[in-house]
């Protein structure tokens, strides 16, 4: 799609009404950014183009607003928007484990680190994945497809007699939005061939048919999992070109508006 | 763009295919008898035995084209025979006309085997509706045909009159070789001319004679010169020979040899002479001018044509618990397009043609904008049921969210600068964020539906796909998002499509193809019980509007002919 660069918010975030440029509020406690949340909302609802920024960086967003961040604030903002409290519990846990494994860091979307993981950590045996598909969760719950169920008609059996096969068209539409999210980890799978060798790189979809290979290979799809939909904060630089319009918005069109409850 | 009109579906089908319907239709003998015959008719008072025979070969060819919203006109090729056994000349006792004529059709529902077909109807027909572009074998009537009927007539009447001892023969050529005395006469046989007299048509005839009146010792050959009126008509040519017309008209007779008596005999013998030759009797010919015979060919054809209807497209529910409901037809002259329109969603207003929206393609199925727009209302709905009451609890492994609003609706391209058809998507979701106030986040962006075709022997393969616009590939929100919306846009494309078709009058035709699912026939797999149809929906485009399926068809002539033995091999052998 062709690039829709945004009109840049207008500059620097003012904090006074003054000629000189307000002095940034320093936020280097939790209590401190507790007091100003109040504060720092009302700012961003001000500027609305600000607040949508909220969702390319939070941290960078709220020193626009006119505060300095200190780096465990900014890291606790950056934390806190990226994962719920539950997922990040979870995803320090696997990082946790994994790294104890594999006496390092675990990288689950990296296909070279995750190659090397496979067959040279936990020396698996290659298998031949070629064309096979991962099984995925259903996205609709079973209540739910039942309730659906009406807006489909039963359709009528062709009762006809043809010298030659009706030939026809088979509907195949995807219920599921098939990515690593909805992998189904305790499905059974075929038994696969073995492979002459390991592939190039893997990929998730790789990784998925490992999953029964080793008790590692499913944390390893968790964490990957939890680190893939982990909301994508862009690093300062990024940000900064957003911001003057450099770069478009990711979420430019999705986010209309991101707007706080004020007391 | 109007897709369906006042209707939830529509079916457009191009002409060609139109075309191909009927010629099957055309090729099946219960539908067109080719030979209808004999009809036993009085033709210009003589007894006729008429055959109609309906052409469609290479040679001739029947044909047809859109003439306006609900007429098509068709254009087929007819021969009629007339047999007039009676005919006053037998050389026109046989006459082939052929002809094409131009027959209007009507666009019309009817019902059949419990279900309202859509076809062609000739009910109306008239013969002043049936147009004769061309018309041939109609034969010239002239004075060669007037004499023929003369001669043939001579073969019917007594060729020897007597009066007390005088007799007089009467001949013609060598007709009647028992004559005495044999025919020396001049001429030898009749002959006839055509004079005008008076402001009307006469027949000149002279019948060679041979006059023998003892009492005055003559005996001699001669004529007998008349006037006889003509009368032609638009169908016939008259030849009264019962009138004797006023001088100079009147009869005369001329004898070969020089005799005193001569005249007396001939003014004795000419009461004879009229009296005998009255026996001819009136010669009626049936004897069509151009116009007249037009005129019959419409009569014949029209009465040919009346009786005859024909499916176009014939939805067969299979089941009495599942009535369908009544196609309605429009032709759209100028791209040459058969619109067929099911369900009628507004009753309060009159039927409409609705646009063309089948391009280059040989089929196109349409869901307007309303039924589309009640399924996603609807599945919506269903997927967010607390929404209605302002907001739906949103859990999933990525976070929480409380959905104030959803709304979908369907935009054309072009529209919010995308160049695709799309769902655009709007609403406003509260976010829960820990440690800090939930934002409320209001979003708007589309959705577009891909689709991939792969075709097999056994189907063609239709795989849509929802894609939400926009995003950047890196975005992994994206996958949340999608995750949500997908199974939906998703249901919203399997509903729709599925309503189409059962709509339609569509079937299931396997349960399992190539392992994955079923195999839909998106149409009526049958015409009118003449053809088998195959169809394939081949994408889908999203409009303002509604759904655009685009599609191909092809046909397959269902009863067996010479081909098809012959193809495989199950000609009858000796």
């Amino acid at each position: 799609m062709p690039e829709k660069p945004r009109k840049p918010s207008g500059g620097e975030i003012s904090t006074s009404k003054g000629a000189e440029p307000a002095k940034p509020v320093t936020i280097s406690t939790h209590k401190q950014l507790a007091a100003k949340t109040a504060e720092i909302v009302s700012r961003l609802n001000q500027d609305p183009e600000l607040a949508r920024l909220l969702l390319v960086n939070p941290a960078a967003a709220i020193q626009d607003a006119g505060y300095s961040l200190s780096p465990e604030i900014l890291k606790h903002v950056l934390e806190t928007v990226r994962h719920s409290k539950v997922t990040a519990e979870k995803r320090q846990g696997l990082e946790a484990l994994l790294e104890k494994e594999f006496g390092e860091h675990p990288q689950p979307l990296d296909p070279v680190w995750l190659k090397r993981a496979l067959f040279e950590k936990l020396k698996l045996q290659p298998l031949d994945t070629a064309g096979r598909e991962p099984v995925y969760r259903n996205a609709l719950s079973p209540e739910l497809l039942k309730r659906l169920g009406k807006f489909r008609p039963s359709l009528r059996r062709a009762k006809v007699a043809t010298p030659k096969p009706l030939h026809g068209v088979a509907l195949q539409v995807s219920l599921c939005h098939k990515w690593p999210g909805r992998f189904d980890l305790d499905a059974p799978l075929d038994k696969l061939a073995p492979a002459a060798a390991p592939p190039a790189a893997v990929d998730l979809n790789t990784l998925y048919f490992y999953k029964d290979s080793h008790p590692l290979v499913r944390s390893l799809i968790e964490l990957a999992v939890i680190q893939r939909s982990s909301f994508p904060i862009h690093s300062p630089d990024s940000y900064r070109k957003i911001r003057s319009g450099e770069k478009p918005n990711p979420l430019r069109t999705w986010v209309k508006a991101v707007r706080f409850k004020q007391s | 763009m109007n897709l369906t009109s006042n209707f939830d579906f529509a079916v457009e089908l191009g002409i060609a295919t139109v075309k191909d319907i009927f010629h099957l239709a055309f090729k099946s003998e219960d539908i067109y008898p080719h030979n209808v015959g004999p009809i036993n008719i009085n033709l210009s008072g003589q007894p006729a035995e008429i055959h109609v025979r309906a052409l469609d070969d290479e040679t001739d060819p029947a044909d047809l084209s859109f003439q306006d919203e609900k007429h098509i006109l068709f254009s087929i090729p007819f021969e009629i025979t007339a047999q007039l056994p009676n005919a006053p000349d037998p050389s026109l006792s046989l006459i082939t006309m052929k002809s094409r004529a131009e027959i209007p059709g009507k666009l019309d529902t009817w019902p059949e085997g419990g279900t309202d077909i859509l076809g062609i109807n000739f009910a109306d027909v008239t013969a002043s509706s049936v147009g004769i572009p061309s018309l041939s074998g109609l034969p010239p009537i002239g004075i060669a045909n007037i004499m023929a009927a003369v001669h043939s007539k001579y073969d019917t009447v007594p060729h020897t009159h007597t009066l007390g001892t005088n007799t007089l023969v009467i001949y013609d050529d060598a007709r009647d070789i028992t004559l005495v005395p044999d025919n020396l006469a001049t001429p030898s046989e009749i002959q006839g001319e055509i004079v005008n007299s008076g402001g009307q048509k006469y027949v000149k005839i002279t019948f060679p004679i041979h006059a023998d009146v003892p009492a005055a010792a003559f005996a001699a050959y001669g004529r007998i010169i008349i006037h006889r009126l003509l009368t032609e008509t638009d169908t016939t040519i008259t030849l009264d020979m019962t009138a004797e017309p006023a001088a100079p008209l009147d009869t005369k007779i001329e004898f070969d040899t020089a005799h005193p008596a001569a005249g007396i005999v001939a003014s004795q013998l000419k009461p004879l002479a009229i009296g005998a030759l009255a026996g001819f009797g009136v010669v009626t010919q049936p004897a069509f001018t151009e116009a007249a015979a037009r005129q019959l060919m419409q009569d014949q054809i029209a009465a040919y044509i009346r009786p005859r209807k024909y499916g176009v497209y014939t939805p067969q529910s299979g089941d009495d618990d599942i009535p369908l409901f009544s196609p309605v037809g429009f032709l759209l002259v100028g791209p040459g397009v058969l619109a067929i329109l099911m369900n009628r969603r507004d009753s309060s207003v009159a039927d409409f043609a609705p646009d063309n929206f089948l391009g280059s393609n040989q089929l196109a199925l349409g869901v307007g904008r309303a039924k589309v727009m009640e399924v996603i209302n609807g599945v919506i709905a269903e997927q967010f049921p607390d929404l209605a009451g302002g907001s739906q609890e949103i859990h999933t492994d990525q976070g929480d969210a409380t959905l104030k609003s959803l709304n979908a609706d369907l935009s054309d391209p072009g529209e919010h600068d995308e160049s695709q058809g799309h769902i655009w998507m709007t609403g406003e979701a509260e976010v829960h964020i820990d440690c800090w106030p939930d934002p409320d986040v209001s979003f708007e962006g589309p959705i577009f539906i891909d689709t991939t075709l792969e075709r097999t022997d056994e189907a063609c393969i239709l795989t849509a796909q929802g894609r939400a616009g926009e995003f950047d590939i890196d975005q992994s929100c994206c996958d949340v998002l999608l995750d949500l919306l997908i199974p939906i846009v998703g249901w919203i494309v399997l509903a729709i499509t599925e309503s189409l078709i059962d709509s339609v009058g569509g079937a299931l035709i396997t349960d399992i193809a190539a392992g994955q699912s079923r195999v839909l026939a998106p149409i009526p797999p049958i015409v009118n019980g003449v053809a088998q149809v195959s169809a394939c929906l081949t994408g889908l485009e999203l409009r303002r509007d509604g759904f655009i399926f685009p599609g191909e068809i092809s046909l397959r002539r269902i009863t067996t002919s010479f081909e098809d033995l012959s193809a495989d091999g199950r000609l009858p052998r000796p």
